[in-house]
């Protein structure tokens, strides 16, 4: 019942354009998140779809009616906020029937809502207390409850966990899975943390510039970034990116890094192409730091390189190694255990089945 | 060398504190004693006990400046904040001449309150002034008369008091709206508020602050209000429009009645304290709370 | 979304933009209605000061002037075409200006220094050395005049321009301070602590480092005090008369003891040229000088 559709969707503040022809589509029970740097139009658009910006042009439709000229509380949604939003003056309790009171509820009806919900979020023990006296966790769950007691058919979060402690957003971040799981309603999320997004999201859409980047599963963002932006914003450590030629011996491209007198050359096999590339082509071949391991014989396609370290960062589990990639700058991740000392070349794999290839000019995946 | 390094904060402040101390906290101990002697036209220094504010709460013309300053600040106060609260809720609605109608709100807040009462003395004028201009209009038995009138030449002063002091009041609460979350009114209209419901039950609860602000403020002014009396009505018709703060000057400079205007200057000065005593503790507490 | 519903959020949109079509229209015209009320004064004060006293007589507030005179600007500022001993502003006007600078001046130099002592060079004490110089903004000056007048009058400078710069110098120092202090508490400390490894002493640091980065409160401060002394009417009251007056002092004396007829048309010019260095002070700084007007109210 509850599907969103956006169609050409266009805004300008003054004269600077924030959304260009967006378009995007919403299944009932789908879980969007709209990720990308600041300023890149995602807060705007959700903004938009829940009323609080005025639509230039374009059409936004809730369960396909088109509700540019409805009023938020008309829209059916229900929004979280970064800051909480909470109303300072009242009350946990006040704050999270006080969408119902507007609407005219029965006392029992908002009474019996509350209970439930405050018990789903365990906030039942703070009802009297005010804002003030929550600590930054509690407001999360209060601006949730808000957001839940009115049981829209549109869930609308706005970086909700940005204003808190990096393990109390791991922590939110696991409730609002299970929330979606539970409640299967739709919801869109905004968010600038790419692992938010991986974690959350049924799809993603990446935005930049006022535009739509690419829109698909983490998955697809993840291995197929369809852009260098898109690449480059999605991972940590980010994509290493190296520009060179593609040239060709026979039916094989092979891709020679800028930078290269020593003759290497990367073959480019089995790549599938969207469109048949040039000889002489000039491009941006990227990997992500995981493609680099120790020497693994399982790979099916891979490239065997003695590369020497010149950084190690263990972070835990892992320890990220930047190496010389033939006087290129590349990052590896590779297991805690592994032998790197810095400035003695080690033996290493590149798996070669999940590069990504760019054009250089256009930026566009090949 | 290192007393004078660690010293030379309190060294630089010291001229200034001095001074304080002399003109501000002296002459006002300075005040109360001169209310408990028999001084006349000179300070004579010889002690005469609480006789002069006895004198004072006999005197009727402080009795009516007392009960003016009264009328004048309730209906200063109030009158003031509505429309200081109503300007700025209207002008926080996203409005684009907002800069400029700002700018012709505040204006008159620049002016002196001489310059205010010269110009407001000329428009209260019953003769030529209103009462012309809506005689003009038609309404030829329209009668204005309030400045000359003994009955109604104070609220004159609040007409003028007003016009000059509302934006401010205007100005202080914009600020205050402008201050809050935005998001907060995002959430009120999702929840369905209407904009009247968002301002009553959300927004001006949050502004406490700046209602005690403003409360203060035109308190403040209004005890203090000479300049806007005296150029206005001078006090009159007779003493009818007197404030404590004329009565104070005019025993004082023209009386030769020293002890009499120390008496109700030492009135003054407590009304004061009691007023921002509190204030400045609850204020002052705040900001150790949030620093 | 079944018809009915469909219906149902047409009427919705329906009411939506006719509400906000209607509150807009009601918004702007309380809105106008608002500045013209405030405008009103300004207006007739210039347009009577426009006029022959005849044409007051036979006119009203709001008329245009049928011809412009400046006779009445000529009068109020020079002094012809009235009779001996009537008041004129020029000579009170250059007093007010000789009584501002040099108070304006003083005040906001030890009230920089005040701010900073007290804010970057924290002693024991200094927290009641501010709530003492607090206070001073409040109190009423009705409770101060009479040992002030006294003082002047020892130190030999009643009546004069000197007394009057004294006096404002002393009583606005409570405000300057308080400006300045709560402006160099918002700037860090850190950059006094940097300064202070380079080696800089406390003077230094306050030419050098401090000072440059003053500006906006500064002109917040110099806004303030000019436009409290210009407007001042009890100092200037209390402790001069005759030609050691301010203008304000001389406006009044002005409107209230013409010995010929009264002319209003001379009376508006006068309050006009009285009010008119202010208000261009504050079309054109109006940002620092509504700050001043808040600073002095929402402290922190």
């Amino acid at each position: 019942m509850a599907t969103l559709e956006v169609k050409n969707l266009s805004k300008k503040f003054g004269l600077t354009p924030v959304l260009r022809q967006v378009n995007l589509q919403v299944t009932e029970g789908e879980f969007i998140v709209l990720l990308g740097p600041s300023g890149c139009g995602k807060s705007t658009l959700l903004n938009m779809i829940a009323g609080l910006e005025s639509v230039d042009e374009g059409e936004i439709l809730i369960d396909d009616y088109v509700v540019n000229r409805v009023e938020p509380k008309d829209r059916n949604i229900a929004m979280v906020f970064q800051s909480y939003a909470l109303y300072p003056a009242m009350t946990v309790r006040e704050n999270v029937i006080f969408g119902l009171k507007q609407r005219k509820i029965s006392k029992e009806e908002i009474e019996t809502s509350l209970q439930h919900f405050a018990k789903m979020l365990q906030i039942d023990e703070l009802l009297g207390r005010k804002p003030a006296q929550l600590s930054g966790g509690q407001r999360q769950r209060v601006a949730m409850g808000r957001a839940l007691v009115r049981e829209p058919h549109v869930f609308l979060f706005d970086e909700p966990l940005s204003n808190l402690d990096a393990k109390l957003r791991v922590e939110m971040r696991r409730e609002i899975k299970k929330l979606h799981e539970k409640l299967g309603t739709t919801m869109i999320y905004v968010t600038h943390d790419q692992i938010e997004a991986m974690s959350l999201a049924t799809r993603i859409a990446v935005m930049n510039e006022g535009i739509i980047q690419q829109i698909g599963s983490p998955q697809e963002i993840y291995d197929q970034p369809n852009s260098i932006f898109v690449a480059d914003f999605v991972g940590s450590p980010s994509i290493n990116l190296i520009s060179g030629i593609l040239t060709k011996s026979g039916d094989s491209f092979n891709f020679i890094p800028d930078k290269q007198q020593d003759g290497f050359k990367i073959p480019i096999n089995g790549y599938p192409f969207k469109n048949e590339p040039q000889e002489g082509q000039e491009i941006v071949f990227g990997f992500r730091p995981e493609a680099i391991s120790l020497p693994n014989e399982s790979l099916k396609s891979q490239l065997r390189v003695e590369l020497k370290p010149t950084l190690i960062e263990l972070t835990g589990y892992e320890k990220d190694v930047t190496f010389d990639f033939h006087g290129h700058e590349v990052i590896g991740r590779l297991l805690r255990y592994s032998k790197a000392e810095l400035g003695t070349a080690i033996p290493l794999s590149l798996d070669l089945s999940e590069i990504s290839l760019f054009d250089k000019s256009s930026a566009k995946r090949l | 060398m290192f007393w004078l390094q660690k010293n030379l904060p309190r060294i630089v402040l010291a001229p200034s504190f001095a001074v304080l101390l002399w003109f501000v906290y002296g002459f006002i101990l300075w005040t109360f004693y001169i209310s408990f002697t028999k001084s006349k036209m000179l300070p004579r220094y010889e002690f005469w006990g609480i006789q002069q504010h006895f004198r004072l709460w006999d005197n009727s013309r402080w009795y009516t400046a007392v009960e003016n300053l009264m009328i004048f600040t309730v209906l200063f106060l109030l009158i003031c904040l509505l429309i200081g609260i109503l300007l700025s809720i209207l002008l926080d609605q996203k409005i684009r001449a907002e800069g400029f109608l700002r700018t012709i709100y505040l204006y008159p807040m620049a002016l002196s309150f001489i310059v205010t009462g010269t110009a407001w003395k000329w428009i209260l004028n019953p003769t030529l002034g209103i009462q012309k201009l809506v005689r003009d209009w038609g309404f030829s038995e329209f009668t204005f008369d309030w400045l000359v009138n003994r009955d109604m030449a104070i609220y004159t002063i609040v007409i003028a008091a007003v016009w000059q002091s509302s934006g401010f009041v205007m100005a202080l609460f914009l600020a205050g709206l402008r201050s809050i979350d935005d998001e907060i009114i995002k959430a009120a209209k999702i929840d369905g508020a209407s904009l009247y419901t968002i301002y009553i039950t959300i927004i001006l609860p949050m502004m406490r602050p700046v209602f005690m602000s403003s409360i203060v403020i035109l308190l403040h002014i209004s005890i203090k209000s000479y300049d806007l009396v005296i150029a206005l009505t001078a006090g009159g018709p007779g003493t009818s429009s007197d404030m404590p703060a004329v009565f104070m000057t005019q025993m004082a400079f023209h009386r030769s009645e020293i002890g009499l205007a120390s008496a109700s200057a030492v009135m003054m000065f407590l009304t004061v304290l009691a007023i921002i005593v509190p204030y400045l503790y609850s204020e002052l507490r705040r900001q150790d709370v949030t620093r | 979304m079944s018809p009915a519903d469909q219906l149902q959020m047409q009427s919705l949109e329906r009411s939506a933009s006719f509400k906000r079509s209607f509150y807009r229209f009601l918004l702007f015209f309380i809105l106008g209605l608002f500045a013209l009320y405030y405008i009103a004064p300004m207006y007739v004060m210039i347009v009577t000061s426009l006029k022959s006293m005849e044409e007051i007589r036979q006119g009203n507030l709001m008329t245009l002037p049928r011809e412009i005179l400046f006779d009445a600007w000529k009068i109020a500022w020079g002094g012809r075409g009235y009779d001996a001993g009537d008041v004129f502003l020029r000579p009170y006007f250059w007093n007010s200006m000789k009584m501002v600078i040099p108070a304006v001046v003083v005040s906001t130099f030890f009230g920089a220094l005040n701010g900073y002592a007290l804010t970057k060079w924290r002693f024991k004490g200094d927290n009641l050395v501010f709530l003492l110089f607090l206070f001073g903004c409040f109190i009423p000056y009705q409770a101060i005049l009479l040992p002030m007048a006294r003082t002047l009058g020892i130190l030999g400078i009643s009546n004069s321009i000197a007394g009057l710069v004294l006096v404002h110098s002393v009583y606005g120092l409570s405000f300057t301070t308080l400006f300045c202090r709560n402006y160099y508490v918002s700037i860090s400390d850190e950059i006094v602590k940097a300064a202070r490894i380079d080696g800089a002493g406390f003077f230094k640091i306050f030419f050098k480092v401090l000072l440059p980065i003053s500006g906006p409160i500064l002109v917040v401060t110099v806004i303030w005090q000019f436009t409290n002394i210009w407007n001042d009417f009890l100092f200037g009251s209390s402790f001069s008369f005759g030609e050691a007056a301010p203008i304000q002092v001389a406006l009044n004396n002005m409107v209230l003891t013409s010995t010929s007829v009264k002319q209003y048309n001379v009376d508006m010019a006068a309050a006009f040229i009285a009010g008119f260095p202010t208000l261009v002070v504050y079309i054109i700084a109006g940002k620092y000088f509504i700050r001043g007007l808040t600073a002095g109210s929402v402290k922190g």
